[in-house]
């Protein structure tokens, strides 16, 4: 661009956004053009990694707002996660802008379910509502809640009988194929006789007539609101004549369909994301579909090629990955110790690589704070020390991590809030048949969240005074701890005047988890998170879109990981794209330094490693 | 639990963040005009949604607007409030969940943000969040735990109190009966009604009724006709209570007696201030329902309860609502400027609101956090009366030493303002001390040390080192007598060293202080005075004015009267002066009150000492 006219161009966004040109001044060329580009075709953005993407984005946004002349009808701004969209409203609120009404800035969710599920959907399916409130209430898709229990199916496969929940699986919009987000399931759900696949579809719309829907049944239903009623989409086209989609290659296969029909009423799409990042394909997401999309409706591709975020090893390194012939500028110099470093582990020392980690930070004066520990799948954080999630907990262990917590003598705002959080949530299952918010403590409709939360505080001491995790010296089993914690629970029931549930019916759902009848509670227990250390371990996809100072990535074992194995990331012929592009999120992510953790490597295999750009030290 | 802090920006007169510390119990709030004292008290009530003002409110004049901008011009694009409370005990923990600070789970964070743009009905949008999280989810149940009342000043307290739909006493009633069932109705409907179909068996209610029954039978026939039947209005318990009024009877009964009902007067026959007292027990009376086990924190918000009340009546309800503070654990922030007031109460409830110079931006002092000694804290306590207590509404101070400077001064300051003008050769400088907010107190001693700690702005640490603290911004000066051996005479040649225990503070004071200066003297106030220019013939013809007996005395200051003493010798003044000194010793008061109404009358200017022309100078100008 030339260097007059970029002036110009930075001089009238400054008019308009009345802050200073020293503000702007930064910007690339790319940029520029980006922000300047003159919206009358639908557009993609393909941003790489590190590449300024959300700042430019929200100037963007914030740019169209201020020009913004109508009274009625705004602009969408979506994107995947609720803190994609508080990142971008603060940017936004630096230049003084707020995206109010008529703009609307959110979730790609919350944008559906306001616009379209929440007004229309009752009708199509023919909910009455409960109370004359008709809104439909959200289940998350894995949600495993006793209520769920009257939407259940068994079905027959290999000869064999299997329940099966109705958030199990999902439907495509025109009902006539079933598939679910978890692979074994999924294989089987695709081979059911007809007669069991009636038996889904059944509980299915018997579950959505009742009101509810996972965040996948939503989108269907979306789809299919916009199909049978074709002025909500002439409306929404009129409402929201421009969108603008952040982390684009996340688009599932609904909301793709979605975008496509309000562009074929004339709205303005504007895409913005990378499609070497998708890593959702385990939700249906397909980065080709999105990429046929933008072909075949034509939308004008746009770049940002360079790389503010890595130094130019980490970027390499990146680039080999995905075979990329793109040339991408990394514009961080690089520090005085390697930058992209091979470790092999041992069995012995597996365990040890947190600690080989965090003493390399602290010797090259990296901060532990804003690095991470990455891998794959949970499987291979929880073997180091501390880390567990509470996904799957039963409600004997929601009780006692919950009380580890509450009794913990140091405790901070965030304990006592997963205490009250996990205790609730045990409480809800107990007596309210589990439907609840995890932000309200599970707190169940008709009683207050103060009297809620105090009940469950009455119950976190009572188990801390009945329920001690060692009998003096010595540690309890669970088998042990259970009758503790039975005899407490009792007592709390007979007291507790909210549910009209009895003991009797509930003490079955406090049951040993799963073959730990000799195993010590303290072992359970410890496996929470360790708050104190400050590195994160956590998997791939919770990173993404972060910027970290240094990384971890840490390959399975063995091969048995599905796309967890550093076999699964470099080597070419039957490689499966997206456990590329896992590598590829995680190995973008660091400033300063990438450090790449194998088990013992074959001669050929670290050649090919340090081929890429690793170095052994 | 109870409100530690509130941080205020972009709200009338504050822009940047002005951060309010408060306390337990009773805080007082003082300052001059303008100062924001009302404005913290409306942004409280914003925030905490209190009734009458928390819902509607802000007009786009709330808006900070810097003074140099036209008065028509925009404001800040935000106006926002934020709110810590300092909880107490586990159960105000868990109830105030959502609201916990994620740095420390004994303190609850509510915000409010008013943006400055009106929708299509002209409002403002609001936004209420707790913790850090805008985004958050709110739970407006923990708000309406927290009571806000507000008492506005010089309230029509008799307005308030008559019977009208939604009055503090209808209010009051409803709230002290538990929460009726369905189908359940309140005792006192049920009398009421039981009453109504009793006054219908009334002989003249019946005769009316079989009237009317009657004509109407006879209009239209008995075909087309009605039956009708006369009742009273319908009764319900908000109808009820709407009719409650409140009367008085200035007496209260003796022990174990009633007063008879129908001595009661309607209250625009009662006095203004005794209508605000009654209307303030109303107000009490609702606060201290406990709703049990229930997390409840009440925050009264007074301003200038001083209003219709003589002084005796506003300490005993100060004390009043001291002991309520505590008692019922309300909290109570009340804005004053009443001297009666902050003369008689806890020092530590005091925060003082400043503006040291035109258009700065106010201060906030917490008396509790200006390093006042305890000693100091209780002298002072014991100490202010209403003229000591004037400190706290002035923009700077002279603490004096007796009755004499007291009087004297004023007219010398007079003097100085004269000289500082015609100096600089135009009139930069006011006339007099009341123009600049300046009080002069008279501390009847050399209590300097106590006084100034309010000020001073420094603490001395164990280790003897000093260390700057909060104080009041406000500039003050003492001047004290050296008050060397009793029978000295020492010149400005021949110093005396001087026997004042306070003295010390003199350079410890020069050295710390950023508001504090104390002078001092070669003797004592009049002999100094004496010293000046040709002060001995205006000081001794005063004097001769209180002498009533020929004599010895009369005629010496007969022959000093006479005598110019510009570019007489020093030590000839010296005796001069302190024969002088012998002679008013003990009236001094009366001395001082015959030599301002000397000088004022004869139109004479006294020269001033230099140390009381630096001290005058130090808290005009801030100069050394």
């Amino acid at each position: 661009m030339e260097e007059n006219k970029k002036k110009k161009i930075l001089y009238k966004i400054s008019r308009i956004l009345k802050c200073k040109l020293e503000t702007l001044s930064n910007l690339s060329d790319e940029q520029v053009f980006y922000i300047n580009f003159y919206c009358l075709r639908s557009s993609f953005l393909d941003a790489c990694p590190g590449s300024g993407k959300t700042e430019v984005l929200s100037l963007k946004c914030c740019l169209e707002v201020l020009k913004w002349r109508k009274n009625s009808s705004g602009i969408a701004l979506l994107t995947f996660t609720k803190s994609a969209a508080s990142e971008l409203t603060s940017r936004i609120g630096k230049f003084n802008t707020t995206i109010s009404y008529p703009h609307f800035v959110g979730t790609f969710d919350s944008w559906l379910h306001a616009y379209i599920l929440q007004p229309y959907c009752h009708d199509l399916v023919g909910y009455g509502g409960k109370n004359g409130d008709k809104s439909i209430r959200i289940i998350e898709d894995d949600k495993n809640a006793y209520f769920l229990a009257n939407y259940s199916s068994i079905i027959s496969y290999k000869g064999k009988t299997l329940g099966i929940r109705v958030t199990q699986y999902h439907f495509t919009s025109d009902w006539k194929e079933v598939y679910s987000y978890d692979e074994k399931f999924d294989v089987i759900v695709k081979s059911v006789s007809e007669k069991d696949f009636n038996q889904l579809k059944e509980q299915k719309l018997k579950f959505i007539k009742d009101g509810f829907a996972t965040y996948t049944d939503a989108e269907c239903l979306c789809e299919n609101i916009l199909t049978r009623f074709s002025f909500v989409k002439r409306l929404l086209a009129k409402r929201f004549p421009v969108i603008y989609i952040d982390e684009c290659q996340d688009l599932s296969e609904f909301q793709l369909r979605i975008i496509e029909g309000l562009q074929d009423e004339g709205v303005l799409i504007h895409c913005v994301g990378d499609p070497n990042q998708a890593i959702y394909k385990f939700r249906k997401v397909d980065p080709s579909k999105f990429l046929n999309f933008v072909s075949q409706s034509g939308l004008q591709i746009l770049k940002l090629s360079n790389n503010y975020r890595s130094n130019q090893a980490i970027v390499s390194i990146c680039r080999e990955l995905i075979n990329s012939r793109k040339e991408i500028v990394a514009c961080r110099s690089m520090p005085s110790h390697p930058a992209t470093i091979l470790w092999e582990y041992t069995e012995n020392d597996f365990g040890d690589l947190p600690k080989r980690f965090s003493e390399f930070l602290t010797a090259n004066d990296l901060d532990v704070n804003k690095s991470a520990i990455l891998a794959r799948g949970k499987n291979t954080l929880s073997y180091f020390n501390g880390y567990s999630e509470n996904y799957n907990l039963n409600n004997a262990e929601l009780l006692l991590q919950g009380l580890v917590l509450w009794t913990n003598p140091s405790r901070r705002t965030e304990d006592l809030d997963s205490a009250l959080q996990l205790i609730g949530r045990a409480l809800c299952n107990l007596g309210f048949g589990g439907l609840g918010n995890r932000r309200n403590q599970f707190c169940p409709d008709g009683i207050r969240r103060i009297i809620w939360r105090n009940q469950i505080a009455i119950l976190a001491n009572q188990l801390k005074k009945h329920c001690p995790l060692v009998d003096g010296e010595q540690p309890l089993k669970w088998s042990q701890w259970i009758k503790l914690l039975k005899i407490a629970v009792r007592e709390y029931w007979s007291k507790f005047k909210y549910s009209t549930t009895t003991y009797e019916e509930i003490k079955l759902k406090l049951r040993v988890p799963n073959n730990c009848g000799e195993v010590l509670v303290t072992t359970t227990s410890s496996r929470r998170r360790h708050k104190n250390s400050s590195l994160r371990a956590t998997t791939i996809h919770s990173v993404k879109g972060e910027t970290l100072d240094a990384v971890l990535l840490v390959s399975h074992r063995n091969k048995s990981s599905k796309g967890g194995h550093h076999s699964d990331w470099i080597e070419g012929g039957s490689r499966d794209e997206e456990h590329v592009r896992f590598a590829y999120v995680a190995c973008s992510r660091p400033k300063h330094l990438l450090v790449l953790a194998t088990p013992k490597l074959r001669q050929v295999e670290l050649a090919n490693l340090i081929k890429l750009g690793f170095q052994t030290v | 639990m109870y409100l530690r802090q509130l941080k205020i920006s972009g709200f009338r007169v504050f822009n940047s963040e002005f951060t309010v510390e408060l306390t337990e119990g009773l805080n007082i709030l003082v300052g001059e005009n303008a100062s924001g004292k009302s404005t913290i008290i409306d942004a409280l009530r914003l925030v905490l949604l209190e009734d009458e003002y928390g819902k509607a409110g802000i007009a786009d004049t709330d808006f900070h607007r810097s003074i140099v901008d036209p008065a028509k011009s925009k404001g800040v694009d935000r106006i926002l409030f934020k709110c810590e409370f300092q909880l107490e005990g586990e159960h105000e923990q868990v109830s105030f969940l959502p609201w916990l600070s994620a740095a420390n789970p004994n303190s609850a964070l509510l915000n409010m943000a008013i943006e400055n743009k009106e929708d299509g009905r002209g409002r403002f949008k609001r936004k209420t969040w707790g913790n850090d999280c805008e985004s958050g989810l709110f739970e407006w149940e923990l708000l309406s735990t927290i009571s806000c009342i507000y008492l506005p000043p010089l309230r029509n307290a008799e307005e308030k109190l008559r019977a009208y739909k939604g009055s503090k006493l209808a209010r009051l009633i409803k709230k002290l009966h538990p929460e009726l069932g369905d189908g359940e109705t309140h005792p006192l409907e049920a009398k009421i009604s039981a009453l109504n179909k009793e006054m219908l068996k009334d002989p003249s209610i019946q005769k009316a009724n079989r009237i009317i029954q009657g004509n109407i039978v006879n209009a239209i026939g008995s075909i087309f006709g009605q039956d009708a039947s006369l009742q009273f209005a319908e009764v319900s318990i908000d109808r009820i209570i709407e009719k409650i009024r409140l009367l008085f009877y200035p007496f209260l009964p003796k022990d174990g007696e009633q007063n008879n009902l129908n001595l009661f007067r309607e209250l625009y026959e009662n006095s203004l201030g005794y209508n605000n007292i009654l209307y303030l027990a109303t107000i009490l009376a609702e606060l201290e329902i406990d709703f049990d086990n229930d997390i409840n924190h009440k925050v009264l918000l007074i301003e200038e309860p001083e209003a219709h009340l003589h002084p005796q009546l506003q300490l005993k309800l100060l004390q009043y609502l001291q002991e309520k503070a505590k008692e019922s654990k309300i909290q109570i922030i009340v804005t004053t400027h009443s001297p009666t007031l902050t003369s008689s109460i806890d020092l530590h409830a005091i925060k003082v609101l400043s503006i040291p110079e035109v258009n700065d931006a106010p201060i906030f002092t917490t008396v509790a956090n200006c390093g006042v000694s305890l000693q100091s804290k209780r002298f002072l306590e014991r100490w202010l009366d209403i003229t000591k207590s004037l400190l706290f509404f002035s923009k700077g101070i002279l603490f004096v030493e007796g009755i004499a400077e007291a009087i004297v001064v004023k007219e010398l300051a007079k003097t100085v303002l004269i000289k500082l003008n015609t100096e600089l050769g135009h009139s930069k400088y006011h006339a007099d001390l009341e123009e600049y907010g300046i009080s002069i107190i008279n501390l009847n001693g050399i209590y300097f040390n106590h006084f100034f700690s309010l000020f001073k702005g420094y603490i001395r640490l164990e280790s003897g080192r000093f260390e700057p603290c909060e104080s009041i911004p406000v500039r003050c000066a003492g001047i004290t007598d050296n008050d060397p051996e009793k029978g000295s005479r020492p010149t400005s040649s021949n110093k005396v060293p001087g026997k004042n225990p306070q003295l010390w503070l003199v350079e410890e004071l020069a050295g710390n202080s950023p508001n504090c200066r104390l002078f001092s003297n070669l003797k004592t106030f009049e002999y100094d005075l004496a010293l000046e220019g040709n002060n001995l013939k205006i000081m001794s013809s005063a004097l001769l004015q209180l002498i009533e007996t020929d004599g010895i005395i009369k005629s010496t200051l007969l022959s000093y009267s006479k005598k110019e003493w510009i570019g007489v010798l020093e030590n000839e003044k010296s005796d001069a002066a302190y024969y002088l000194l012998e002679r008013i010793d003990k009236g001094k008061g009366q001395f001082a009150q015959e030599l301002v109404n000397y000088i004022t009358e004869n139109d004479i200017k006294l020269s001033v000492p230099s140390y009381i022309e630096k001290a005058i100078k130090w808290i005009i100008d801030g100069r050394e």
